[in-house]
């Protein structure tokens, strides 16, 4: 057993899941999109990120752009959530919200086309 | 009647390497064998990066669940905390914001302040070693050097090993104008490449010439790289450089050093352009002083900046014993060289004390160790005073007391390596020409001397490569496509085509076959070209001659043609009722712009 392929598989996987999980529900109503889960979302995709730094395989590099794509719409995400919450007067709206889960659904894309890219690479993968 | 016998036995073609022993084309390798840097500052920063990110993470999700103060009972948001984390996290300390903290809070951010600065300090320390890193840092250097080589544009020659040769080699190389790269393992020598004080800064690589790959990354498959020396002082090395440049760039000249006749003949298998075994070398000069003095003298003549002169009383030496003490192969190469000339030799090994001279003739100290091959020197001219004393040198340290002693022959084998070599990259048709000296006998070297010395003087002369053809010699080019130009027309004064230039016609090449010493009478055709020796001002001054259309028909016939439109039609018409005619057409041929100077 491989421990980095452990790790990496784990982070990966967990960017997603989160993502998916905080994505999930109706648009428009922010009590369906936990901030915290968002937040942690954030979190395990940068450090998804930082894990694919220094892989020179053709498809380590295509792992690090797609991965960079997930984190930046996810940041982009928590910026726009950050001014609806603190900075517009009028609160947390419906088009507030339904524009940071669209965003963050981005990212979701990105980070499913990481996950073939994981299971790909895993299916080719041959001991030698 | 001379020259046409040289001309069938020893008319080499000066052509491109033979065909070499590759049998399919392989690209030159270029793999580094190290990453590069910035891959490796990824890999090695993955940990301390998680480490950050996992600290502030928590303390930022923490600091959110902390409840605030009475005043404010809210726990600060998401963004809050972040905000929070962040300045104190990077020590920079804000303090309490938005308001006043709690006591729960104050906890947290007591163990934020203490972590993250864990955290940081951790990644900072690695970041530091990396760049200690042995490899990280050579991985930088192969960047910078991969950096200077692409900005090499210029032809270049690949150096392996920048031991005494190498630098005395690269001194030449300099010294001609020439571009150079340097290839060698030992990390000290390429940094003393750039110690050396040189006009230039020359690329120079760390690595081993035994790996074809490292070759490739020092410029071996790049289009200007025209030629490699492997100058290590190991032959097993220089046989590989000598390997991968027949079987991945057999067009490239490769020149190679041995130190024993096994590898040097290995070398050959693979077609190195030339093998050169100083001690060997310095065996057959010395047979040579011996054996035929005048060929020496004109050889050492037409190598030495400053004019070496011998001693005559060489001749006698040749009858009496020579006590050679020398280790290694230095001393064997040389004793079997003395002795297959016919002369009494004693090898003797420095180990067993001073060496007997007495009744001996000459004496060769040719130990490892400097020191004690002048303490040898010393002895033996102590012992006998007529003897020849022969001293090998084997570094410059030495070189004043040496000089003081003054034997009657010093032995440097860097020095007689790099000239040799130099000389074969830099001007491979004067070098012919020496070559062809070393081989010819007596009788010949002594009258060309003579000749040679009649004309330039004494003192070593320079050499210059004149080209017939359209850009170096445009007026003879024309001449010659209807009239007739003679080598020895060529040296004459555009002045006064009575005087003879200083400047004597060594090597005469047409259509890649070499002729040594043409006749003066000799025609000239167009593509020939035509190696000077003489002194530099007569040289440059016959090039100019070749420029101008009036200078060539006068020294070729002795007619003065004007060189202005005017006078030049006055002057036709004041001939033509004389009638003579010149043969210059009066339509100004356009001229192709002035390439740069071959080599010699």
């Amino acid at each position: 057993m491989n421990l980095e392929k452990v790790v990496f598989g784990f982070f990966v996987l967990m960017a997603a899941t989160l993502n998916f999980g905080y994505v999930l529900g109706d648009m428009s109503d922010p009590d369906m999109h936990n901030a915290y889960e968002l937040y942690a979302a954030v979190v395990v995709n940068i450090i998804a990120t930082i894990l694919k730094f220094g892989d020179r395989t053709q498809i380590g590099a295509v792992h690090l752009a797609t991965s960079l794509v997930a984190s930046i719409q996810l940041i982009i995400a928590t910026l726009v959530w950050v001014w609806a919450s603190h900075v517009d007067p009028a609160e947390v709206t419906d088009a507030h919200m339904s524009s940071v889960v669209s965003i963050a659904a981005g990212a979701l894309l990105a980070n499913i086309v990481s996950i073939v890219l994981l299971v790909v690479e895993t299916v080719s993968y041959r001991r030698r | 009647m001379a020259n046409l016998l040289q001309l069938l036995r020893r008319g080499d073609p000066a052509r491109p390497r033979p065909d070499s022993l590759r049998r399919t084309r392989v690209e030159v390798p270029t793999e580094p064998p190290t990453t590069d840097a910035l891959f490796l500052v990824l890999r090695q920063m993955r940990a301390p990066l998680v480490v950050v990110v996992a600290v502030f993470a928590l303390m930022t999700f923490g600091l959110s669940l902390m409840p605030g103060t009475e005043e404010n009972p809210q726990p600060l948001s998401l963004f809050e905390s972040f905000y929070v984390v962040s300045y104190t996290g990077l020590t920079i300390g804000f303090g309490e914001l938005p308001h006043a903290f709690s006591t729960q809070q104050r906890m947290w951010v007591m163990l934020t302040i203490y972590s993250s600065v864990l955290a940081w300090t951790y990644s900072i320390a690695a970041l530091l070693a990396l760049s200690q890193n042995r490899t990280f840092r050579q991985a930088l250097a192969l960047q910078r050097f991969s950096r200077k080589l692409r900005a090499v544009r210029t032809p270049f020659v690949l150096v392996v090993g920048y031991g005494r040769a190498g630098e005395a080699v690269c001194r030449a190389l300099e010294e001609q104008g020439r571009a150079f790269v340097v290839l060698d393992q030992d990390e000290e020598r390429v940094q003393q490449l750039a110690l050396d004080g040189y006009l230039t800064d020359h690329p120079g690589l760390v690595g081993s010439g035994r790996d074809p790959r490292m070759l490739g990354l020092a410029g071996l498959g790049r289009d200007q790289c025209e030629a490699v020396l492997a100058l290590t002082d190991s032959d097993e090395t220089n046989l590989a450089v000598v390997m991968a440049v027949n079987l991945l760039r057999p067009e490239l000249m490769v020149i190679a050093r041995s130190a024993n006749r096994e590898h040097a003949q290995q070398m050959h298998d693979f077609a190195a352009d030339v093998v050169v075994n100083p001690f060997d070398r310095y065996g057959a000069y010395l047979v040579m002083a011996l054996r035929r003095p005048f060929s020496f003298r004109f050889a050492s003549w037409l190598m030495s900046r400053r004019s070496a002169e011998l001693p005559h009383h060489l001749e006698h030496l040749a009858e009496g014993r020579w006590v050679v003490c020398a280790d290694g192969s230095f001393g064997v190469e040389v004793t079997s060289d003395l002795e297959s000339a016919g002369l009494d030799v004693v090898l003797v090994d420095p180990a067993h004390g001073k060496p007997d001279v007495s009744g001996a003739v000459g004496f060769v100290a040719g130990a490892e160790s400097d020191i004690v091959n002048l303490a040898m020197a010393a002895h033996a001219r102590i012992e006998n005073d007529e003897l020849f004393v022969a001293v090998r040198q084997n570094s410059t340290v030495n070189e004043a007391p040496l000089a003081a002693f003054d034997p009657d022959s010093v032995f440097i084998p860097t020095e007689l390596l790099a000239r040799e070599a130099v000389a074969r990259i830099t001007s491979p048709h004067y070098w012919s020409f020496v070559d062809h000296v070393l081989h010819e006998d007596d009788d010949w070297c002594r009258r060309v001397m003579e000749e040679i010395v009649s004309v330039v003087g004494a003192e070593t002369p320079v050499s210059a490569r004149i080209d017939i053809d359209v850009a170096h010699a445009p007026a003879a080019v024309r001449w010659l496509r209807s009239e007739q130009l003679l080598v020895g027309d060529v040296l004459r004064d555009p002045d006064d085509r009575e005087v003879r230039l200083a400047a004597y016609p060594a090597v005469l090449v047409r259509a890649g076959r070499r002729t040594f010493t043409p006749d003066l009478r000799a025609p000239l055709q167009e593509g020939d070209i035509l190696l000077l020796l003489g002194r530099e001002a007569d040289l440059d001054l016959i090039a100019s001659t070749l420029f101008n259309d009036s200078a060539v028909e006068y020294v070729a016939t002795g007619r003065e043609v004007a060189t202005a439109w005017i006078f030049r039609h006055l002057q036709r018409w004041s001939w033509s009722r004389r009638g003579r005619h010149s043969r210059l057409s009066d339509a100004p041929e356009h001229r192709p712009p002035f390439p740069p100077r071959p080599p010699v």
